[in-house]
């Protein structure tokens, strides 16, 4: 069984306890227009062109005037540009071959209580094909995280729990109208897979994306009072949002929204409502 | 005619060069000031030493005349560190030699300090009629050699194993109530301050390489790590004092304490470039290796930079000529037959038969190399039973290793794999200098970037180079009675690529090299330290291996515990030596357009530490662009 990956992030600081390997999975069922990481949405390859390294001109290539782009056509599959102009977000990766890279850099795990996080995407919908390689890494005590919208059958999630060490769980919206509208989904699968995680033991670590006027409504901020007085991570973090993906937005031909950012003052009442439910906050810095 | 080190005229031109060679004035004023000079023979130093009565108030006596300088037709030895214990465990009267001439002309000198600085006297006394007394005294001993030896014309001068030689006279003062940490950490921001007085005229090839290097902690022979509280106290002090020199070499282990790891980092986050970390763990079985005794492997310390040697036993030349890897690959380029290689392992053959003869050229050169007498260094050498000093092997640098590997595996991609370009194409973009090619050159250079990435093919061809170079320069039959060792890092990568043709991994024509190991495309430190960790060091192939790479401060601070952490696992997977350039390329670039405002920001050069404002344009620019780099990849 293999899976689509579009990046291994050795030596990852910021996804979880440790020195650690991030896995980014490509394929996810929700379609946030602030995403990070929009290359990892479609379940596909996708292909873009490079135009600074194309060498077109005058409608021929001097390497290879087979290039889909100068006859036109779409299927980029079974073309390989000798000079890389063209690229594609996607490798496939068998559960060895992963296997072996993640492992280049279990010293560090070991070393730093560190370990391997699956990001994406939702993992969540990837895991489970390469479940063996979970029990193998286990068996090397390698801590596992994933980075997950939970946003995924309850099967798939019940399927790899167990080899799961700690959650880093997306708090999007809690508006289900929202949830359908802008992220593209049912927002009781969601609350769903949130029961079934707080039945464990395991260390849950909610990261909610401060994005204006998405969910720092009024009203999200009291679904967020409520949620958080019935399910008590081990702390809640949150983050301003970035611009770092525009360029990845302009080789998927996807626009781009820059958010504007939330002000303080929110973050503060985002501090002040994990204060009142005894709930350790944190502000990320991802730049 | 050319110029090497072995020509009279040469030396003569260096040592005179060298006296302005740092000065931002004009000529007129140069000549001026070459003017004021004394230029003397090397056995004419001691009768021109003029003593200032102008030293500041301060614990101690360090004076050096700067206007006298000592010229010869040979090389002056420099680049090591003379064996200080023998002025701590012995009275300068014992040393000195009855009826030897330069013993006189020391004696003479010393009744001259006397004279000119009654306030030292007492001082001079305890040095002349016995053995150290006090931690206090064993700095002012030092300081007392360590002039001696740069008044003798003799450049870089180490100061060794300071933690290890002065812990006694530290401990036995504390226990007699006579010192305490604060007062040893005063002491020695007073030692390290006049050590850098002289800066500007200790400097050698740029303003800041002194070649001060203090060696701290390490594996004591029966493999513990010892260090002690001079060792935190000495990363304490150069961190306080926050200047470029002198610098400070942590020798490490897997097993080298948490809190003497953080004091390094929190020392190497303030920017100041220093601690380098060298690792006990591989050099000294290395150096057994390679024949030196075990004692002296345990004890060893590094010339200037970081190469190893063994300190106050050895007169090695640790970095008496650079060999650029990429000038083979260049003649192979521009020779007509190569069309005729048909596959990557015929050029990579090739390649190594221009390397061999590339290293016999060189080493004909160094053959003819004279080295200068050197009576006063002799006295604090350690000599063996033929009263030779121990070792005096030599020792060349490497630059360019990595634009070699990268324009190799480029050359096997796109000429062997690909089909892309002919070896023809690729000389000719080469000797156009890209003209009219900027596409093929950004292809080239983006595609650069095996050197540094642990996967297998990039560590088997930086191997097979690596030890095809060590194999030829061992097996070369030269009358020298020497040893010679080689490193994978280099002073060099500016000023030998200043006239050098650009390269297949899309190095335009005068281009730096890249920096010793490092890889500032990567994205993962792992795989860089991994890379560096599987190179082979063995044999011969110790003379300084370091990777080079940069972080901001703002990385450092917010992830001090992993970072610490990632150091440690690197000295455990077995990097060979370590320096960390903590800066940002926001602050370089303002540096540069307004140096006023950055008067103290230091960055790390080569194996030394500077001002940003004192380095030329080209490392200036050369830090800015791995700056940019770095951040675009990782942090």
């Amino acid at each position: 069984m293999s899976v689509l990956i579009t990046n291994i992030q050795r030596t990852s600081f910021h996804d979880g306890d440790g020195i650690r390997t991030t896995v980014f999975f490509k394929g996810c069922n929700l379609h946030c227009p602030w995403c990070a990481n929009p290359e990892n949405i479609s379940y596909k390859i996708e292909w873009f062109c490079d135009n600074s390294k194309c060498f077109k001109s005058n409608g021929n290539c001097v390497f290879n005037n087979d290039c889909p782009i100068i006859s036109n056509k779409s299927d980029f599959s079974s073309f390989c540009c000798p000079a890389g102009a063209i690229k594609f977000f996607g490798t496939e990766y068998n559960g060895q071959a992963l296997y072996e890279e993640v492992m280049k850099d279990v010293l560090y795990f070991h070393n730093s209580n560190g370990g391997v996080t699956f990001s994406g995407g939702e993992p969540l919908n990837h895991l489970c094909k390469i479940i063996n390689i979970l029990v193998k890494l286990r068996a090397e005590n390698i801590n596992l995280a994933v980075e997950t919208s939970l946003y995924c059958k309850s099967e798939n999630l019940n399927t790899v729990i167990d080899y799961i060490d700690c959650f880093y769980v997306d708090i999007k919206t809690l508006e289900s109208d929202v949830f359908f509208k802008v992220l593209g989904g049912d927002i009781s699968v969601f609350f769903k897979n949130i029961d079934i995680i707080f039945s464990t033991n395991k260390k849950i670590i909610f990261r909610m994306p401060l994005v204006n006027d998405i969910n720092t409504t009024e009203k999200n901020i009291d679904l967020l009072r409520q949620f958080l007085s019935k399910y008590k991570p081990d702390r809640f973090e949150f983050f301003q949002l970035h611009n770092l993906a525009e360029e990845k937005y302009k080789k998927l031909n996807k626009e781009f929204t820059d958010f504007n950012k939330v002000p303080e003052k929110f973050k503060k009442l985002l501090i002040d409502i994990c204060s009142d439910n005894d709930i350790g906050v944190k502000e990320l810095n991802i730049i | 005619m050319r110029f090497t080190r072995s020509s009279a005229l040469y030396n003569q031109l260096y040592y005179r060069y060298n006296t302005v060679r740092h000065k931002n004035v004009s000529i007129l004023k140069k000549i001026k000031i070459l003017l004021r000079k004394r230029f003397v023979n090397t056995d004419s130093v001691w009768d021109n030493v003029n003593i200032s009565d102008e030293q500041k108030s301060s614990n101690f006596f360090y004076w050096i005349d700067e206007n006298v300088v000592p010229v010869s037709n040979k090389i002056i030895y420099d680049n090591l560190t003379p064996d200080y214990k023998i002025i701590l465990e012995n009275s300068l009267s014992n040393i000195l030699r009855n009826g030897d001439k330069i013993s006189e002309k020391i004696r003479f000198y010393l009744e001259k300090i006397k004279v000119k600085l009654p306030g030292y006297i007492e001082s001079i006394n305890k040095i002349e009629s016995g053995p150290c007394t006090s931690f206090k005294d064993a700095l002012q001993r030092i300081l007392f050699v360590n002039q001696l030896v740069w008044q003798e014309g003799h450049k870089l001068v180490g100061l060794g194993h300071l933690d290890w030689i002065l812990a006694d006279y530290y401990e036995t003062d504390k226990k007699c109530g006579v010192l305490d940490k604060e007062t040893a950490l005063e002491l020695i921001k007073d030692f390290l301050k006049l050590l850098h007085g002289h800066y500007e005229y200790k400097s050698s090839s740029l303003l800041g390489d002194t070649g001060q290097i203090i060696i701290l902690g390490g594996l004591d022979v029966d493999g513990n790590y010892k260090s002690n509280e001079l060792t935190k106290i000495f990363i304490q002090a150069v961190k306080d004092l926050h200047l470029p020199d002198p610098k400070v070499l942590l020798r490490v282990s897997k097993d080298i304490p948490d809190d003497l790891l953080n004091d390094s980092i929190d020392c190497i986050a303030t920017g100041i470039g220093c601690p380098l970390f060298a690792n006990d763990d591989v050099i000294i079985p290395i150096l057994e290796s390679f024949g030196y005794p075990k004692d002296d492997s345990y004890n060893y310390g590094t010339s200037a930079c970081w190469e190893p040697f063994i300190t106050g036993k050895s007169v090695d030349a640790n970095n008496i000529f650079q060999l650029n890897l990429l000038e083979p690959l260049v003649r192979l380029i521009d020779d007509k037959k190569l069309s005729g290689v048909k596959d990557f392992n015929s050029l990579l053959e090739n390649y190594k038969k221009k390397l061999e003869f590339y290293i016999k050229e060189s080493l004909k050169i160094v053959c003819k190399f004279k080295w200068e007498k050197y009576p006063v260094l002799s006295l604090f050498i350690q000599k063996n039973s033929e009263s030779k000093p121990f070792y005096s092997d030599i020792g060349f640098t490497t630059v360019a290793l990595s634009n070699t590997v990268n324009s190799l595996l480029n050359i096997k991609k796109y000429v062997y794999d690909n089909k892309v370009f002919s070896l023809d194409d690729i000389s000719n973009f080469i000797k156009s200098d890209f003209k009219g090619n900027d596409k093929v050159r950004n292809l080239l250079k983006e595609n650069a970037v095996y050197f540094g990435s642990d996967d297998d093919e990039n560590i088997k061809l930086t191997n097979d180079i690596f030890v095809s170079l060590s194999n030829f320069i061992s097996s070369c039959n030269t009358r020298l009675d020497k040893k010679i060792k080689i490193g994978a890092s280099s002073p060099s990568y500016i000023s030998l690529a200043k006239s050098f043709p650009g390269s297949p991994d899309g190095r335009k024509k005068g281009e730096a090299f890249n920096v010793h190991i490092s890889n500032e495309n990567s994205k993962d430190y792992s795989s860089l330290f991994s890379f560096a960790a599987s190179l082979d060091y063995q044999d011969n192939r110790f003379n300084g291996n370091v990777i080079d790479f940069m972080v901001s401060p703002r990385f450092i601070k917010n992830n001090f515990n992993k970072f610490r952490d990632m150091l440690r696992v690197s000295f455990l997977q077995g990097i060979f030596e370590m320096q960390i350039n903590v800066l940002d390329s926001k602050t370089l670039i303002a540096a540069k357009e307004s140096p006023e405002l950055f008067p103290n920001l230091i960055v790390r050069v080569w194996g030394f530490s500077a001002y940003f404002n004192d380095l030329p344009e080209s490392y200036k620019n050369v830090l800015i662009h791995r700056a940019l780099e770095s951040e675009r990849s990782y942090n």
